[in-house]
């Protein structure tokens, strides 16, 4: 009875219990094995769809078309065993849904002696499939970490242990949990900041990222960057640590050789306009500046660690390479990026051109200084490669070989500095003849400056205001002066003042030409100089500062536009001269027309500067010469009331071109008719020959007059062409013209004058030219 | 024969006249390319050609006369101190030296270069 009285308490328990359990949120079924469902509560059928009624009686493995994770006859027995068995089951719901449950089941045997098993499941689908997710993509992340990341490790919350580590060939691995990884892997020096790093990430519970160094495998030092990011329970604390980190040993040592290296370099690698890439030894693209980014069109992250240069560079020119520089060297090289480097490995600062293939597969010719990058043991640890933009170069170089077969062989010729710029003046060749006259190289300049910044700044200025003036549009001075007529189709050709490297100055003429491409849009400018320093020192005294010098130069704009008109007007008189129908006293006055125009010509000719020899030298006698000058200006001097005292010593006999000396007398005369406007007196006085300097004898003359003199401040500038103080009647070239005569005939010219006192002119002519001399030694 | 070029046609007309009236064969043209159709018709003995024109200058008109009709002499008359180099320079890419005359040049001087060049290529 006690048995029955047991067994109906224990089946009232039973039934409570399944009735309190009915209302659960757990599915909670009463089943008989091998019979039907005898409880089935509201969880269930929230879980699997049926209802009670649907369920009651139905075989549960059938209703439910369970998959046991093991056959049933091993839970079974396990049931027997031990009265209850766990496990995970798959059920499929009312509708096909597919479900989940964490099973509990217990094996009662009812007051009636029949075996029930009560089920408890819960449902686990969600939870499963949110882990099943979360392994995948733990997989995808473990496999993404293991591909482009060295190092994995997993930290403990407070980073006092490490629970594991896999170093791949860069650091050591853990295997077990290690509390002394600080010691194991962190450089001493860095231990306290990498330390201080973490307790920040820890308190504000954000990742831990930092650049330090480690210890490697081999026990040398090494650089990496390590990043971990917290793992974060339910109640949002940190459950574990997950951490990568890179070996950046290459990129660390390429930035500290680069910050060895001078501050060019680092401005040049700061630069958009230039494209830096460091590679570490084997040419892994380690640094990638926004300058390469900008002009391949790659971000820095999508090359680095990836490729190397000889990847985004021109395949066939890489292959060329490697073949010219294996016949250059002996030595067979592979295209690759060993081709790239090859001459900046074996300590040869390596310079050249090469095409670089952007990412949309577009190219672009550059020109590369490639460098090695050493440690301190000379050891390369890498290649720094910049490059620049040698697009426009490249179309001025095209342009340039379109013209024509002078302008080629000029351009490769020393004698003639030939300097092409882009549209906007910057330089893109500068030759080897440039090179010699400069002082620069072409590197020093090339994409850097415009010629411009390698002119004399006052004659750009001047030249810009000259030119703003002509036009009627304001130039700026600065590379537009330079080539502004160019621009606008007109051949221009100019003196300028080039400044070297060294500040030093050099004259050049200077040729300055538009290049063009197919449609006549202006791809950039040629500018082709010739040394002028020659012709410049026979004008040396004359041109003596940049004013002078623009002077000058009118002069003979002035002088060339007139040749034109003159050539005709002479040719004309030629003919008519020489007409034999012509009538005798028509013949006279031709002569004189002729005569006058020759002397026009002459004039400009020396006002051009290179006036040649067209007299040859004669013996002249300078008292015949100053005499018949004298008479020229006879009745002027007697209108003014001058008196004219001369005082000659015998022998004064020289070579020299007659009409020169002739103008030089004249002209000194002239300007003394001028001083003596209150009439006065005019010496004129001749001293024999006499050694002045060294073994050349030389005939000295003085004009002497008392008329108003000179102010001082305007003494300085007397022989300065254009200067005069005269202004309605002076040209201001008389004094100019006078000294340059006077220089070529190798003499000197002195003035001394006092204002309200009077003037006096000494000139020394040598007594024979020099080549004379030598002729007579 | 001679040919006279120059974009100034009166300078271009009275050279040609005082050379015909010198006695010689001549004609005036006024820009390179003009002279250029000219050379191939007539193959002149000599040019007398102005360094400073528009379209194409003196001294590429030379360069190109020198490649296609080597033989054909070349007087050039510029106006401009910088053209000496470049003129001798293009004589040297032409393989012989071109002969230059500055502006203003004047009718004798002008007739007695010709004659000495003329004399030149005849006593060869």
């Amino acid at each position: 009875m006690k048995n029955i009285r047991a067994y109906k308490q224990a089946d009232e328990a039973l039934l409570r219990q399944a009735e309190m359990l009915r209302l659960s949120f757990d599915a909670i079924l009463v089943w008989r094995p091998g019979g039907g469902i005898e409880s089935w509560n509201h969880g269930a059928e929230q879980l699997y769809g049926y209802s009670e009624a649907e369920a009651l009686g139905r075989e549960t493995h059938d209703l439910l078309q369970t998959t046991h994770p093991l056959p049933w006859s091993e839970i079974e027995a396990k049931l027997r065993e031990c009265g209850h068995w766990e496990g995970e089951l798959h059920h499929v719901a009312k509708g096909g849904r597919q479900v989940t449950v964490s099973a509990r089941h217990q094996l009662a045997v009812g007051t009636d002696g029949v075996e029930r098993i009560l089920e408890t499941n819960r449902d686990i689908t969600e939870s499963r499939k949110m882990e099943k997710a979360l392994r995948e993509s733990e997989q995808c992340l473990r496999a993404l970490v293991t591909a482009s990341a060295d190092v994995m490790y997993r930290m403990n919350p407070d980073w006092s242990e490490m629970h594991q580590l896999s170093g791949g060939k860069f650091i050591t691995d853990t295997v077990t949990t290690n509390s002394a990884w600080l010691q194991d892997y962190i450089h001493p020096d860095d231990r306290a900041q990498v330390m201080l790093v973490i307790k920040e990430a820890i308190r504000t519970k954000t990742n831990f990222e930092m650049e330090h160094r480690v210890l490697r495998v081999d026990g040398s030092l090494g650089w990496t960057f390590s990043r971990a990011l917290p793992l974060l329970d339910s109640r949002g604390e940190i459950s574990e640590w997950f951490g990568v980190a890179t070996d950046i040993t290459a990129r660390k040592l390429a930035e500290q050789a680069l910050f060895q290296a001078g501050a060019l370099q680092r401005a040049i690698f700061d630069s958009a306009n230039f494209s830096s890439i460091a590679t570490d030894a084997r040419g892994t693209i380690q640094i990638f500046n926004v300058g390469a980014e900008r002009m391949l069109g790659y971000t820095a992250a999508e090359v680095m660690n990836k490729i190397t240069p000889a990847d985004i560079s021109d395949s066939d020119e890489v292959i060329e390479r490697a073949t010219a520089l294996s016949i250059e060297l002996g030595t067979p090289i592979k295209p690759g990026f060993e081709a790239l480097v090859f001459k900046a490995s074996r300590g040869i600062e390596d310079i050249y051109e090469l095409t670089y293939v952007r990412k949309d597969g577009s190219r672009f010719p550059a020109i590369v200084s490639v460098t090695a990058l050493r440690d301190a043991h000379d050891a390369i640890i890498g290649y720094l490669l910049i490059g620049t933009d040698n697009t426009a170069r490249k179309q001025a170089e095209e342009a340039l070989f379109k013209a024509g077969a002078l302008r080629r062989a000029i351009f490769n010729s020393a004698n003639f500095s030939t300097i092409a710029t882009d549209a906007n003046g910057i330089i893109q060749i500068f030759n080897v003849g440039a090179e010699r006259m400069l002082g620069y190289t072409a590197a020093e300049v090339m994409n850097k400056i415009t010629p411009a910044d390698i002119s004399d700044p006052s004659e750009v200025v001047e030249r810009a205001q000259t030119l703003s003036r002509e036009i009627g549009t304001p130039i700026k001075p600065g590379f537009e002066a330079l080539v502004f007529k160019a621009s606008r189709g007109i051949e221009d050709i100019y003196a300028l003042t080039y400044v070297r490297k060294d500040g030093s100055r050099f004259p050049a003429m200077v040729s300055v030409t538009a290049l063009r491409d197919a449609h006549e849009t202006i791809l950039g400018y040629l500018l082709i100089g010739t040394d002028n320093t020659a012709r410049k020192r026979a004008e040396e005294g004359l041109i003596r500062n940049e004013k002078l010098a623009s002077v000058g130069r009118m002069a003979a704009t002035i002088a060339h536009e007139i040749n034109n008109p003159l050539s005709s007007a002479i040719n004309a008189i030629y003919l008519v001269r020489t007409d034999p129908a012509l009538p005798e006293c028509v013949n006279s006055h031709l002569i004189l027309a002729e005569q006058e125009l020759g002397r026009v010509a002459h004039i400009t000719k020396q006002a051009l500067g290179f006036f040649r020899e067209v007299g040859s030298p004669t013996d002249v006698d300078l008292r015949q010469v100053f005499d018949s000058v004298l008479d020229i200006y006879a009745p002027r001097l007697k209108n003014k009331d001058v008196e004219v005292r001369r005082r000659y010593q015998s022998s004064t006999c020289i070579h020299a071109i007659d009409e020169e000396i002739r103008q030089v007398a004249s002209n000194i005369f002239a300007n003394s008719l001028d001083a003596l406007s209150q009439g006065g007196k005019l010496q004129v006085r001749l001293f024999g020959p006499q050694s002045l300097r060294g073994p050349r004898r030389m005939v000295r003359m003085t004009i002497a007059d008392d008329g108003e003199g000179i102010a001082k401040e305007n003494l300085k500038r007397i022989f300065e062409p254009f200067f005069t103080t005269k202004q309605s009647i002076g040209t201001g070239l008389g004094l100019w013209a006078t000294s340059e005569l006077v220089k070529k005939h190798e003499g000197t010219m002195k003035i001394k004058s006092q204002l309200g006192k009077g003037t006096v002119v000494t000139i020394w002519l040598p007594l024979e030219r020099r080549d004379q001399d030598r002729r007579a030694a | 024969m001679i040919l006279v070029v120059d974009d100034e046609h009166a300078i271009a007309d009275t050279l040609s006249l005082i050379l015909a009236r010198a006695g010689y064969k001549s004609t005036a043209t006024y820009s390179a390319a003009e002279a250029l159709a000219a050379v191939a018709n007539h193959r002149p003995d000599l040019i007398i050609s102005d360094v400073m024109m528009p379209n194409m200058n003196g001294v590429d008109f030379a360069v190109q006369v020198c490649k296609l009709y080597p033989g054909v002499e070349i007087l050039l008359i510029s106006g401009h101190a910088g053209t000496k180099d470049l003129v001798e320079a293009a004589g040297s890419y032409c393989g012989h030296s071109l002969d230059l005359l500055t502006k203003p040049v004047l009718p004798e001087d002008m007739l007695s270069r010709v004659a000495e060049i003329l004399r030149r290529i005849s006593g060869v």
